[in-house]
């Protein structure tokens, strides 16, 4: 596969723009970032988020609470992702929340709180991934679980659904940490490369790199699985449109 | 438009970032490459999965907030107890049987403690467990020593004082010495038919006594005024005189005795 970074693909070259719409997400999420309307929702909300952030820092426990409700599901789901234990994960999120609270005098409110937020946890979730991996000597891959029950979205499903979202996560698992990271936080939360950059402290370039390799592995799992298989063949064809 | 070049618009398809231009290139390429189609809708697929699978996401317990807060404030909590001074002094006696004197004094121990200090203890108890469980086997061992010595001795009825360190705050640590010293006083009176006075920890009630010979201060006066007995249960119990009651409480004097915190 070619490089990301060709000179002749128009690509803007630090990759801050914010994307006009993602292949492959729902269409929601995907003309989120470029209405007029989502924009100005999102002035409102950091506005917010800078009042309740100045309020925690005066000790304001009300202000605390709603940054934490704000935060909480989408923080413990993108450490649930990195660290594959739901215990752990809680830990983690809440040791994430603990930091971020107790350093608040040094958070700028120049940058997202989340943002913050994330990228305390991620290394906090790196340093358990680590801790881990010195106990076994290897990535516990065992724990890998496939999507849960869920009366509302598993209803409906087929069983070739079921089996390909489960192919899905279960390649996501494999993923290195910061390859996990990328796609979980580009596709999961619909952050942009720039965003992902500053969470995981890491240049842009080296988060576009990461997204790429994990796409490509994500992808050789799928079509090693679905050449095996006609039905999940379909189902691709169907889901891609 | 070949392959490799439809390849490498791939991410910037997937990003949402490529130009209208390109993207028209990359359809038009799309629709006569089977191959190129393929390798797209699994690419788009996968992120579709990741992007809408609303089944993979655990919930967090329904009171995860409440004990974060909590968890928040007892860390502030901490942190203010930090910023003023410790408890300097802690005095430990340990009691068989008991008196009306010994009842007034132990009180009035305790009436220092809760003016100020029992915060700070609980707090060490709570935040370091392996505190709590090292003093109950300490405690223990001194109890089980306690009884051995007992057996051959007339029964004491105030065992010992624990000097345990000392204050940075020379206010603190002079309104401590004083209230040793008071206690030291009373435990000599009873300790006058006592055969021996009993080691706890490492000083013996009459070494503390050399090293801290200091007056009153007029905190732990009034606190030694005190004229309720709470133990007169404990009194009658130890009037049984063949049950040892281990009165672990610690007590420490505040500065000057101001900032009266009734827990």
């Amino acid at each position: 596969m070619g490089s990301l970074r060709s000179n002749n693909t128009g690509l803007p070259e630090d990759g801050a723009a914010p994307p006009k719409g993602r292949a492959g997400l729902p269409e929601g999420r995907a003309v989120q970032s470029e209405d007029a309307g989502g924009q100005s929702r999102d002035v409102a909300s950091r506005m917010e988020e800078r009042q309740l952030v100045g309020r925690a820092r005066g000790g304001d426990s009300q202000s605390m609470r709603k940054l934490i409700d704000l935060h909480k599901d989408r923080l413990f789901a993108f450490v649930r992702r990195m660290i594959r234990n739901h215990h752990d994960a809680e830990e983690v999120t809440q040791d994430a929340f603990l930091r971020a609270f107790a350093s608040l005098d040094s958070f700028s409110t120049e940058y997202r709180f989340s943002t913050w937020l994330f990228t305390i946890a991620y290394r906090l979730s790196l340093n358990t991934l680590r801790k881990k991996q010195s106990l076994t000597g290897e990535m516990e891959f065992d724990q890998i679980s496939a999507p849960g029950p869920n009366a509302d979205t598993t209803a409906a499903e087929s069983d070739d659904a079921k089996r390909l979202k489960s192919i899905v996560w279960g390649a996501v698992e494999h993923l290195s940490p910061p390859q996990r990271a990328s796609i979980v936080l580009f596709y999961r939360h619909g952050h942009n490369c720039q965003d992902i950059a500053q969470i995981l402290e890491l240049p842009v370039a080296t988060v576009k790199s990461h997204l790429h390799r994990a796409r490509m592995k994500l992808k050789d799992q799928l079509q090693s699985v679905a050449t095996q298989d006609a039905s999940s063949l379909r189902i691709l064809g169907g889901l891609a449109g | 438009m070949n392959c490799e070049q439809a390849a490498n618009l791939f991410d910037a398809h997937l990003d949402g970032v490529l130009s209208q231009s390109l993207e028209t290139e990359l359809a038009a390429h799309r629709v006569k490459c089977a191959m190129c189609r393929q390798d797209l809708a699994l690419l788009e697929v996968a992120g579709h999965v990741i992007a809408s699978d609303g089944a993979v996401d655990d919930q967090l317990e329904e009171d995860f907030t409440d004990r974060l807060l909590a968890c928040i404030d007892g860390a502030r909590q901490q942190k203010d107890t930090a910023s003023h001074p410790e408890p300097s002094f802690t005095i430990n006696t340990l009691r068989l049987g008991g008196s009306s004197r010994t009842a007034r004094l132990i009180h009035a121990a305790r009436q220092l403690r809760v003016s100020g200090r029992i915060r700070g203890v609980q707090q060490v108890f709570l935040s370091k467990p392996w505190w709590f469980g090292g003093s109950s086997v300490a405690a223990a061992a001194v109890v089980v020593l306690a009884f051995k010595l007992l057996l051959s001795a007339p029964q004491p009825a105030v065992l010992g004082v624990k000097f345990e360190k000392e204050s940075p705050d020379p206010e603190l640590d002079l309104a401590a010495r004083s209230l040793v010293t008071q206690v030291e006083t009373t435990l000599s009176s009873h300790a006058e038919n006592a055969s021996s006075v009993l080691h706890i920890g490492e000083m013996t009630i009459l070494q503390m006594l050399d090293q801290l010979g200091i007056g009153e201060s007029e905190a732990t006066s009034k606190a030694l005024q005190a004229p309720s007995d709470p133990f007169s249960e404990s009194e009658g119990r130890g009037s049984e005189g063949d049950e040892i009651a281990e009165d672990a409480g610690s007590v420490a004097e505040d500065a000057g005795g101001e900032d009266v915190e009734d827990l």
